[in-house]
């Protein structure tokens, strides 16, 4: 068994390697770079206080998102109103467009922004972790502190809505069914 | 005619299923084209968010942030981001939008994961492409011929290597020709703990 300032050294630099991945993860909730490191920083903050309740490995990433996205509810409740600037018409960081094909890139990219901003947070959060993170439904369950069924809910409301909002030459006599239309979640 | 639902179709995309409802599934795309549709739009969308949202990883993590988790270990920070091959995977994913086409397949490792494979492609070229990973060098071509003759399936692996953690990884680029009509994939797998090949992204 490792000592506790070796275990703690372990979880800085697995805090370390786990920045950019919780920053992907925040700047897509929040849609916006200040504020999304904002909320990574608030979560290691948050995280380096508590290092004596966790031993390194594969359930320290979890509790790394688990409190980002717990910060991020929370600060949407204070606010009553989620961030409305989010960078829909273009994020700060994107390179510019020299050429038609990188105007073209970006211009997806903006669809895509628009489109998870126009999300409930609870689904954008488990498209997240599903599709871009990489995490099963258990662990998104785990994270998001809802049964693993929710979660598997929520990604196909999440698709079925990004779906309609990004492919708009889409037939409405297949499966579609407005996601306001259909019942609660589970 | 039997039907899934949208979730259990994007708990399949998602490799959350087990094995036999799998096999259900793919006999129901043969015959259901707007579940077929569901999928691939499902396997596109999954494709355009992370090559959207993958940005931040090249970045530069902000000092401010490596100075909240303590400044001895802001060298190993940078020392690791260069190492890692998870950026250089993240950046090959972005490439693969451009072109997107006939489908796309998005695959996670998984104790009772499955791939999400579109019905068009037979079920044996997976044996195929796990045969030409584990024993063909890399610009070596395979091929492999349906029984009925209308599907022939060529793997080419293109490029091996290992990252920092021991794990070999090859890209591979698979060409199926069906009724003349041919798909071209480029794959990335990996080496699971378990000895096999496991397929990270493909991309139509």
């Amino acid at each position: 068994m490792i000592s506790d300032r070796a275990n703690e050294e372990l979880l800085k630099e697995q805090l370390l390697g786990l920045i950019p991945r919780l920053r992907r993860f925040a700047r897509s909730l929040t849609g916006d770079p200040d504020k999304a490191d904002d909320l990574v920083q608030s979560a290691c903050e948050r995280a380096l206080n508590r290092l004596d309740h966790v031993r390194a490995g594969s359930y320290f990433d979890s509790w790394m998102y688990r409190i980002v996205y717990t910060r991020w509810i929370d600060r949407l409740r204070r606010r009553k109103t989620r961030n409305t600037h989010l960078s829909v018409l273009r994020n700060e960081n994107d390179p510019p467009a020299p050429n038609p094909r990188e105007a073209s890139k970006l211009v997806a990219a903006m669809d895509v922004r628009r489109a998870l901003s126009a999300l409930p947070e609870e689904r954008h959060a488990a498209l997240l972790l599903i599709c871009v993170e990489g995490y099963s439904y258990a662990e998104a369950a785990s994270i998001l502190n809802v049964p693993a069924g929710t979660v598997a809910s929520r990604v196909a409301r999440a698709r079925e809505a990004l779906g309609r909002l990004l492919y708009s030459d889409r037939k409405e006599n297949t499966r579609s069914v407005p996601v306001d239309a259909r019942e609660g979640e589970k | 005619m039997q039907r899934f639902n949208e979730e259990v179709l994007s708990a399949y995309v998602d490799g959350e299923i087990d094995i036999a409802t799998a096999e259900q599934v793919e006999n129901v795309l043969e015959s259901d084209p707007a579940a077929r549709r569901y999928i691939l739009e499902a396997v596109k969308t999954t494709v355009r968010l992370r090559a959207t949202v993958n940005d931040t990883l090249r970045e530069n993590i902000p000092e401010r942030l490596l100075a909240a988790i303590g400044p001895e270990t802001t060298t190993g920070a940078r020392r690791w981001r260069r190492a890692n091959p998870i950026f250089r995977i993240a950046a090959m994913l972005l490439l693969v939008v451009a072109g997107f086409g006939s489908g796309v397949l998005i695959y996670r490792n998984g104790s009772q994961a499955v791939s999400a494979f579109v019905p068009v492609i037979p079920a044996g070229y997976r044996h195929v492409l796990n045969q030409a990973l584990e024993y063909d060098l890399s610009g070596t071509i395979r091929k492999w011929q349906a029984p009925n003759a209308t599907v022939s399936v060529l793997v080419t692996p293109v490029k091996t290597y290992r990252d920092s953690r021991g794990i070999y990884f090859r890209k591979y680029h698979l060409e199926v020709i069906m009724d003349a009509e041919r798909n071209r994939i480029q794959g990335l797998a990996y080496r699971d703990t378990n000895g096999k090949w496991q397929t990270k992204a493909l991309v139509f």
